[in-house]
């Protein structure tokens, strides 16, 4: 069985799920090198040894987003409603990146 | 070990700087450079012929950035935060989540370049095109600037 996935659908919701993933800071999961512990989610009641990471967690979070549902749609049918915006998604993507950083600039 | 990755993750950055920076030119400049310009030579290429470089090169310095990620963490942010280089840890911010987003559209970017010949898809690949480009020179200036502030260990 050959497994048909929409890569523009993929790269689109990988965007929108990057920026809700990150706004709401729902990584699947975090890293923390001191201990080099794995630990799921944004939170728990364990105590970790230096700071955690959630960056790997958040590109796992969008990615798995955007894998399901570049399974769900057709590439054509993607193609077809998007037309000449589909490279809007990233920029918007970065620009929502840059306003949750804005804290680290303005003082 | 860290040293090394990070070594190779600039040298790869660098040839991924190149490849980039041609295949943007090429879509930008192209019609407009006249015969022996510096310009017109330097876009004159078969600029579908660079995706693949690109996006494997993408990703093995994605992946080598993401290796070394973790020394960063611990070695180099933390100072940054004691002296107070609050634009320094954002500026790094910025590009660990645009080399994110990158990744992200490179299936977007395959599937433009892929219909290279369809005109109706000349936007989108010229401005994704453009963003991958933007990212990688943003990311290397980004990176090379908070490497010179403190290096990794």
């Amino acid at each position: 069985m050959k497994i048909s996935w929409s890569p523009r659908g993929f790269s689109v919701l990988f965007c929108l799920a990057y920026i809700a993933v990150y706004g709401a800071e729902k990584p699947l999961f975090r890293y923390y090198p001191v201990s080099r512990e794995f630990a799921w989610g944004a939170t728990d009641s364990a105590v970790h040894v230096g700071p955690g990471m959630a960056w790997y967690g958040l590109m796992a979070s969008a990615a798995v987003i955007a894998l399901f549902g570049a399974l769900l749609v057709k590439d054509d049918w993607v193609a077809a409603r998007l037309k000449s915006t589909q490279w809007v998604f990233p920029y918007v993507a970065v620009a929502a990146c840059l306003y949750f950083l804005r804290a680290y600039f303005v003082q | 070990m860290t040293t090394l990755l990070l070594m190779l993750h600039g040298l790869m950055a660098v040839a991924l700087l190149g490849a980039v920076s041609h295949q943007a030119a090429s879509l930008f400049f192209r019609q407009q450079a006249a015969g022996g310009a510096f310009v017109a030579r330097y876009s004159r290429i078969d600029a579908a012929g660079f995706v693949w470089p690109i996006f494997w090169l993408y990703l093995g310095v994605f992946v080598l950035g993401g290796l070394i990620y973790p020394s960063y963490r611990v070695d180099v942010r933390i100072p940054f935060e004691e002296l107070g280089l609050r634009w320094a840890v954002g500026l790094f911010e910025i590009k660990e989540h645009a080399a994110g987003i990158g990744v992200g559209i490179l299936p977007l970017y395959v599937v433009l370049w892929r219909s290279a010949g369809d005109q109706s898809s000349i936007t989108n690949r010229r401005m994704v095109t453009a963003f991958l480009a933007g990212v990688v020179w943003f990311d290397f200036l980004a990176g090379h600037l908070l490497n010179n502030i403190r290096g990794l260990a």
